[in-house]
């Protein structure tokens, strides 16, 4: 369960990081563009956070 | 397919037809086929992005991996809609193997699907019309009126991924209660039927 979810974290932490870096280069871009970027990806980023804490929140099963 | 045998592994399934098949039996190998899939698309949009954003490479050249190559698969409408349609087409088809919780969370990401793959489909309304909405040099979808194209599609992606993973996650580790999981092929850990 836990690769599974390193796994999928691998790739939540790689978007994070690119909304964060987008985030970052979008400050350099024109008014209308730079707030639609931010917003969405702030989303992004928000949405992987979320489905991180979702995923390592989720309890062993225990076996039967 | 009813809800209480989804996914379930029997050795009748000679029987059935392609689409139970790949609900059921085949459910891992089809899932592990579409993971695939959807994450090499992924890892493209990734690599897109971080070459505009890290590398900062003009947005026209910044064409992900494969793109580098072969230019055409990122300027292709058609190639966009196509694999839009696609990945709309094998999240219903899908659908059937997941239950409970994990059908929420699958559901959830065939919807956004759904409204991606309308706004691919207005882009190649105007591509192969060769007129452009709002009188635009190229192509433009509705969100994109005040979002621009490269983090409105890594947005959508995302906003994709995300359900889909955590419905597959809910589905190799099932929650209490939701039994019909653990006869499938994708059950992490499956558990013996009882006597």
């Amino acid at each position: 369960m836990n690769l599974v979810r390193s796994v999928i974290s691998l790739f939540l932490l790689i978007l994070l990081g690119l909304c964060i870096a987008g985030w970052v280069w979008a400050g350099g871009q024109p008014s209308p563009k730079m707030e639609g970027a931010r917003f969405v990806l702030a989303l992004s980023g928000l949405g992987a956070v979320g489905c991180g804490v979702l995923l390592w929140s989720t309890r062993q099963p225990v076996p039967q | 397919m009813p809800a209480t045998v989804a996914c379930s592994i029997g050795d009748t399934h000679r029987k059935m037809s392609w689409l139970e098949l790949i609900n059921g039996p085949w459910h891992k190998y089809s899932l592990w086929v579409y993971t695939a899939i959807v994450l090499a698309h992924w890892a493209e949009h990734l690599a897109q992005t971080t070459q505009i954003y890290l590398l900062g490479w003009p947005i026209p050249e910044s064409r992900g991996v494969v793109g580098l190559w072969i230019p055409w698969v990122v300027t292709s409408e058609a190639l966009h809609y196509g694999y839009a349609f696609v990945m709309l087409v094998a999240f219903w088809i899908l659908r059937t193997g997941f239950v409970g919780r994990s059908r929420t969370w699958w559901m959830i990401a065939f919807w956004i699907q759904f409204w991606h793959h309308i706004e691919h489909a207005l882009l190649q309304g105007q591509a192969l019309l060769q007129m452009n909405l709002f009188g635009s040099p190229v192509p433009l979808s509705i969100a994109q009126l005040v979002i621009p194209r490269v983090e409105l599609h890594l947005f959508y992606n995302a906003a994709v991924f995300i359900p889909m993973v955590i419905a597959m996650f809910y589905h190799m580790f099932p929650l209490p209660g939701e039994e019909a999981h653990h006869g499938c092929s994708c059950a992490w850990t499956p558990r013996r039927a009882s006597a």
